[in-house]
């Protein structure tokens, strides 16, 4: 990471240096992203390589190699190649200060799960920011909704879908439980995370963007990444696909831009074929809806959220299951196939008692709570109801983390 | 406005308060060594020095240290638990929030590949004694109460398992059917309320049963005493749920005078006071675990009986002391000999294995055997 930090911001140096000769500049730009996907590579990719290799020439088992994930390391290095790209692009200043660069690679806030900050986009903040009591509160109370999000619903959620993957056979309805929870458990987590990571930035005075907005509402999967991990959208958006060409250069071109973006976002997500074939999922559905039936859906609220529910459903499998074999036989039971009937006693009893937390999260997924804070703001005794409510989640999250039981981490991966 | 700030503040005090304080009062108060409820000891801070925070073992144990020392850790687990009862979930780490101020041990799953590794041993060990071989299953709570089960409920189904057991024993075994008997009694107090045992008098049952197939006559039921009043066994200290009242420890004894040794060491009696006042007061019964306890009765004529064993032995045992000479306990988690050799060495008459059905579908222990 410290290599990382000493070599980003040197180049950032350079590449401001030779802006006059484009063609230097460029060629500082160039290396500095070789270095940056090379130092991921590495680490989170090499063994996936490896594999693939050694199955591919069939030499049987290669020694595969003990490389720690370094924590954060796609997040970070994301976070990193928009530094010199952005100068490169006369977006941003280079920062003179080493401490300050240093700062912002490893601020620690976002540096776990997003969001992926571009620096151009706080590096005013670095310097120049003002810290406030009422930013400290309203801080305090982002901080506390993420934690809420991660431990009151997602990792009970998690736990179901936990139960739920460790049968050897299972009815149909509860397969659907048990992705629907997956789902919610993956919205929660995530976006709890990125709460967490924006409430603490702004106790510290920091303004980063938004990660989430409502994307389980969305009428379709393109609506949907404009909603979820907006960050990493964004990123892959003015990063790889306008660089790329964008949509600029006719209806194939722009498609095979599109399932480029679409790769690498699924294998960003992880070095796994599931994963991949995952994001590829979703490209297709984006194209299908670009050149088809995108405009249709448009019109047809109902119809399309329920067939974004379907297909975002589903296509979760993949990324839930450990691989694909295990991802297919899931689908198998999913839409009925080898399924032990529609429900059997284990769906009800799932259903019975989990319930009341899958209709919490549901709500919880649509702006309805926020709407009613809305209006409601200008009363007077609100306020003492939001106290009142921070407070009494506050406690229950550490009487949840006290009794210590189920807190996984389920982004490591990234 | 003159609200909203002072919100604003009390709101960022209470936060920083609740980051702080419980942070110095662990750095304050004295450290609690034992957790009752918890029945283990809890983690201490550690101390510094190079080479632990090199290898991170100081940054690991200060952190179990923290978490288990905070202020208000018990309270706040039990919060946990309500939180869980009221959304709606009928049990808690495999505990239900039963009926009538019953807890209940919960399964879900089963590794069918244990008991029948189990059996198979066990078939294997008949075959090679000539002397009379017991099995005696106790059926979980749940298995004989079923209707202080919450709803919902989903359990595998022990009364299943037991006939596929049954079915699959040698003619060497006699199987003691301890399921029926117990049914017969549900209405009387044949389980703790808050503990997963069978009780003094659910033993007493179980031990009729035995007797039955012994074709001996089973002793009357001894004199009822009260042994502890508010008693939180097992299952109150796993799930937390600290609205449930627990329940009342008695034991039923005879006055028989007994020689006991608990792997070695040599005491006069079956039941210990001090271990009633503990939290698992169920060791009142012939203490805790150990490998090999040894009752020598005043009845020097009669047989020498091996029970291996768990804990539900412990309740059932003594009322045995009437009808043979000698009682010899075997627990296979601790006891690692050769149990043929011990029955040759010890001139054991009979063998009885005592398992509750929760441990014999799920040990591995068993297997061991030989």
């Amino acid at each position: 990471m410290l290599v990382s930090i000493l070599v980003n911001f040197q180049i950032g140096k350079l590449v401001y240096r030779n802006l006059d000769s484009k063609q230097k500049a460029k060629t500082y730009v160039i290396a500095s992203v070789i270095f940056n996907i090379a130092l991921l590579a590495f680490f989170k990719y090499f063994n996936f390589f490896l594999w693939n290799i050694s199955s591919l020439l069939q030499t049987g088992t290669l020694d595969i190699m003990q490389i720690a994930l370094p924590i954060g390391i796609s997040f970070y290095t994301f976070q990193t190649l928009t530094y010199p790209i952005d100068i490169y692009r006369k977006e941003t200043l280079p920062q003179t200060n080493f401490m300050n660069f240093g700062m912002y690679v490893t601020f620690f806030p976002q540096l776990i799960a997003g969001p992926i900050v571009r620096y151009r986009d706080i590096s005013l903040q670095i310097t120049n920011r003002t810290t406030s009591s009422s930013l400290f509160y309203e801080g305090i109370q982002r901080f506390i909704c993420g934690l809420s999000k991660k431990v009151l619903l997602a990792n009970p959620l998690g736990s179901i879908w936990n139960q739920v993957s460790s049968l050897s056979q299972m009815s149909m309805l509860t397969s659907w439980i048990g992705i629907l929870a997956f789902l919610l458990q993956l919205y929660y987590d995530f976006s709890g995370y990125s709460d967490m990571a924006v409430g603490l930035g702004k106790m510290f005075g920091f303004h980063f963007p938004e990660n989430f907005n409502y994307p389980y509402i969305s009428k379709s999967m393109s609506e949907f990444w404009r909603r979820w991990h907006m960050t990493l959208g964004t990123w892959f958006r003015e990063y790889v696909y306008i660089p790329l060409g964008g949509n600029r250069k006719g209806m194939s071109k722009t498609i095979g831009n599109l399932l480029v973006v679409w790769f690498l976002t699924g294998l960003w997500h992880g070095a796994s074929w599931n994963f991949v074939l995952w994001g590829l999922y979703c490209g297709i559905f984006i194209i299908l809806e670009k050149y088809g039936i995108g405009k249709w859906l448009h019109s047809h609220a109902f119809l399309s959220r329920l067939y974004f529910f379907i297909i975002i459903a589903f296509g979760w499998i993949l990324f839930a299951c450990e691989d694909i074999a295990s991802a297919v036989s899931y689908m198998q039971v999913f839409i009925g196939f080898k399924s032990q009937g529609l429900m059997d006693a284990f769906t009800l009893y799932l259903w019975n008692t989990q319930i009341l937390l899958i209709v919490f999260a549901l709500v919880g997924c649509t702006p309805l709570v926020h709407k009613i804070y809305v209006r409601l703001k200008n009363k007077s005794y609100i306020l003492y109801i939001t106290l009142f409510i921070t407070m009494l989640l506050l406690l229950l999250c550490t009487s949840r983390m006290a009794s210590d039981i189920y807190n996984p981490f389920l982004y490591f991966r990234f | 406005m003159k609200a909203q700030r002072i919100v604003q503040h009390m709101t960022i005090c209470i936060f920083l308060l609740f980051l702080s304080v419980p942070l110095c009062m662990f750095l304050v108060t004295p450290e609690k060594s034992f957790s009752d409820l918890e029945n283990r000891y809890l983690s201490k801070m550690p101390s510094l020095s190079n080479t632990s925070i090199w290898d991170k073992s100081f940054q690991k144990k200060s952190e179990d240290a923290f978490n288990d020392q905070f202020l208000f850790r018990d309270s706040l687990v039990s919060l946990n638990t309500f939180q869980d009862y009221a959304l709606g979930y009928s049990s808690i780490h495999d505990v239900y929030f039963g009926k009538d101020s019953y807890l209940l041990n919960q399964q879900q799953r089963l590794d069918e590949s244990i008991w029948k590794q189990n059996i198979k041993v066990l078939n294997t060990f008949a075959h090679n004694q000539d002397i009379p071989i017991y099995l005696m299953l106790v059926p979980s709570t749940r298995t004989i109460l079923e209707n202080k089960l919450p709803n919902p409920h989903y359990d595998i189904d022990e009364d299943v398992i037991v006939k596929d057991i049954q079915s699959s024993l040698t003619k060497q075994i006699n199987y003691v059917d301890v399921f029926q008997t117990l049914r017969n009694h549900s209405l009387e107090d044949i389980y703790y309320k808050s503990d997963h045992h069978w009780s003094a008098l659910g033993s007493y049952y179980g031990y009729v049963a035995f007797q039955k197939e012994r074709n001996q006559e089973p002793a009357p039921l001894g004199t009822k005493e009260l042994i502890k009043s508010n008693f939180l066994g097992s299952l109150y200290a796993r799930s937390k749920a600290s609205w449930y009242p627990g329940d009342t420890l008695y034991a039923y004894k005879n006055q028989v005078d007994v020689q006991v040794t608990y792997d070695g060491l040599q005491r006069d009696t079956l039941y210990i006071d001090e271990n009633a006042k503990k939290r698992d007061a169920y060791t009142y019964f012939m203490d805790g675990n150990h490998a090999e306890v040894n009752v020598t009765t005043t009845n020097t004529q009669k047989e020498h009986i091996l029970i291996v064993r768990d804990s539900f032995a412990q309740s059932f045992a003594p009322y045995l002391v009437n009808d043979v000479s000698q009682i010899t306990l075997l627990d296979l988690r601790y006891y690692k000999g050769n149990i043929s050799e011990y029955i040759q060495e010890h001139h054991v008459d009979e063998v009885l294995f005592l398992y509750s059905m929760d441990t014999f579908m799920n040990t591995r222990d068993i297997s061991t055997l030989k």
